[in-house]
């Protein structure tokens, strides 16, 4: 258990290393200085080198690099000249609606996808499977931000019984909270829902091939038995493994929603750095991001080896 | 003794009795599926649509007549026109023509790429943990983020768009086809390959690559789907190209704006860019049951009712 969490480990962190060096390496893309990109045409050369000096990029490559590697363990992200405060803390201001609306989206992607994804195996070819499947093709089709307006058009124009968009804070009002954050977690989640039907199908039909459910239909035991008993709770833990890797997907699609509905999450704070061209904000979001989807794998994996012994034994072994 | 230049593929001596096997279930399965007809008709008649628009497209795209201004649809502009008065359908029209190209290039540029990366990584073990932990890198990324961020870096233009987008997806081509190598590069026909002495290059393109293209077509379709939503994505979001460029995502930002006050702008190209991409998908779908004969047989199988 041990060796494998150390094997773990050992393999995140040159993964890691790469999130921060394509980082670092994103701001040198630029063509031109990013420093006068920044300020616009209308700044002063003494101005231009006075952020240039403030962003560091007047030393040479090999000094810039190690420094932003520590700064980045520091959690020191840089200056936002737009915000004039340092990008660490406007990240961290703007973190909760994202991490809420990532939360609540996974929580209804999972409620609608996996009994889709059960019924979808119980009823294997027949219309219902058909059914369910272009269902789950569809939501992963249409764009989220689409959805979440053609939400918005039913839900909060034609009917008005929800907001359109802001944010409530939970301490504030929870009723607002949620009323608030209902259509963008519908939106996201639906978008993401065919995910974990798909992936509980698959994982379910891997498992019925297995020795184990053939005795058990053997031995006599009901349909529903063996459904719920044998093949739906061995289903669930690789099919939460492999859902650990859709995180991104959730992130990412998160960043979009939260424009369409006002939400002053980290999505918006990027949206909002892209016509200002202020690039250590956008460069932090990106890569604090990369680096929390990289973390909570690890957490899923090692999470996964605790719970399930058979692969403890193979892979202390492989 | 001097080294054979001419060691061909399929030795001479196999021709004379070699029988090609004409039989090709996969074709008749496509052929035979509705879903894969009605995909690839569809995008047929959207890829027509966007070549021939200057041809089909009732107005100028770009031709801003603010009399006109958020009009309902109505049989002068049936799909109305937004808050400047252009009409909608024969931007849609012209809005096609990016999303389409922007689709098909990444999608070769990536499977390209991407499958050079992972045939190597596959193939050659010394270099297959720097290229994957470099592609796992690149993954760890939300993709519309590295995008928006690789964009911004580069300037707003269709050539960075095309290169993020690229930038995003060599990763998942690059994993597949490495995987797909390391089973491949153990079978009989590698090491007797190997045994005739053919070089590395020809066994990676004839023997290794050539035995991968089938589950490559089908992860290039799913590709396409996707890098034609993430074009949108970047669109919306003003990360693409010229916001007065009439692509699908620039239709649907200024629909947001207006949302309560002209549904038509939005929905119109949201619907066509859920229908492209959804026929992209299920193409994939069609394919995937059509190259992979497991998936045909597990549908037989008696003891899964």
């Amino acid at each position: 258990m041990t060796g494998f969490i150390v094997r773990r480990l050992m393999l995140a962190v040159p993964v890691m290393l790469v999130v921060g060096t394509i980082t670092f390496l994103l701001v040198h893309l630029t063509p031109g200085d990013p420093a006068a990109v920044m300020l616009g045409p209308e700044a002063t050369p003494g101005q231009v080198d006075q952020l240039r000096d403030e962003m560091g990029l007047n030393d040479p490559l090999i000094i810039q690099y190690p420094r932003w590697l520590a700064d980045v363990l520091r959690f020191d992200l840089g200056r936002s000249i737009f915000l004039e405060r340092p990008v660490s803390q406007a990240i961290l201001e703007r973190a909760t609606p994202t991490l809420q609306l990532t939360a609540y989206a996974m929580l209804i992607a999972i409620a609608l996808g996996v009994p889709a994804g059960v019924i979808a195996v119980l009823h294997r070819d027949s219309l219902i499977d058909k059914i369910l499947l272009l269902l789950a093709l569809t939501g992963t089709a249409i764009a989220d931000f689409f959805l979440g307006m053609l939400l918005i058009l039913l839900f909060a124009v034609v009917l008005k019984w929800l907001p359109s968009g802001g944010y409530v804070a939970f301490t504030a009002d929870p009723v607002g909270h949620f009323r608030a954050m209902l259509l963008p977690s519908l939106a996201l989640g639906i978008s993401i829902a065919g995910l974990p039907a798909r992936l509980i199908r698959t994982a379910m039909l891997d498992v019925i091939q297995e020795d184990y459910v053939r005795v058990a239909v053997a031995k006599g035991l009901s349909h529903w038995t063996v459904v719920t008993r044998h093949v739906f709770r061995n289903a669930l833990l690789p099919a939460i493994t492999v859902f650990g890797y859709t995180l991104g997907d959730l992130l990412g699609g998160a960043v979009v929603v939260e424009t369409v509905f006002s939400l002053p999450g980290m999505g918006q704070l990027v949206v909002n750095s892209i016509a200002r061209r202020d690039f250590p904000v956008i460069q932090g979001v990106v890569m604090v991001i990369a680096l929390g989807y990289l973390l909570a794998n690890l957490l899923v994996d090692i999470l996964y080896v605790a719970a399930d012994p058979r692969v403890r034994v193979t892979r202390a072994v492989g | 003794m001097s080294v054979r230049t001419d060691v061909r593929s399929r030795p001479r001596g196999w021709r004379a009795s070699y029988q090609p096997d004409r039989r090709r279930p996969w074709l008749d399965h496509l052929l035979g599926s509705k879903q894969v007809l009605g995909s690839l008709a569809f995008l047929a008649l959207v890829t027509v649509v966007s070549v021939a628009a200057p041809l089909i497209a009732p107005s100028d795209p770009t031709y801003i007549n603010p009399v006109d201004r958020l009009l309902g649809p109505s049989l002068k502009y049936p799909l109305g026109t937004d808050d400047l008065g252009r009409d909608q359908l024969s931007r849609l029209i012209y809005g096609g023509r990016v999303s389409l190209l922007i689709g098909v290039t990444v999608t070769v540029a990536s499977a390209v790429l991407g499958s050079a990366l992972g045939l190597i990584a596959g193939f050659y073990p010394r270099l297959d943990a720097p290229i994957m932990r470099l592609m796992d890198g690149v993954m760890a990324f939300p993709g519309v983020l590295l995008a928006i961020a690789i964009v911004i870096s580069l300037g707003a233009r269709q050539s960075s768009v095309v290169l993020a987008l690229t930038a995003v997806y060599v990763p998942v081509v690059a994993r597949m086809m490495r995987g797909m190598t390391l089973v491949i590069r153990e079978l009989p026909y590698v090491e007797a390959a190997r045994a005739m002495g053919l070089r590395d290059r020809h066994i990676l393109t004839r023997y290794v690559f050539a035995n991968a293209i089938s589950p490559l077509i089908v992860q290039a379709t799913f590709i396409a789907a996707y890098a034609i939503l993430a074009e949108a994505s970047l669109s919306f979001l003003g990360a693409s190209v010229d916001a007065q460029t009439p692509t699908w995502g620039n239709m649907l930002r200024g629909g947001q704006r207006l949302l309560s006050r002209a549904w038509w702008m939005a929905v119109a190209p949201g619907t066509i860019l859920f229908l492209t991409v959804l026929a992209c998908t299920l193409l994939g779908d069609g394919l995937r049951d059509a190259f992979d004969p497991r998936s045909r047989e597990r549908r037989g199988d008696p003891m899964l009712r």
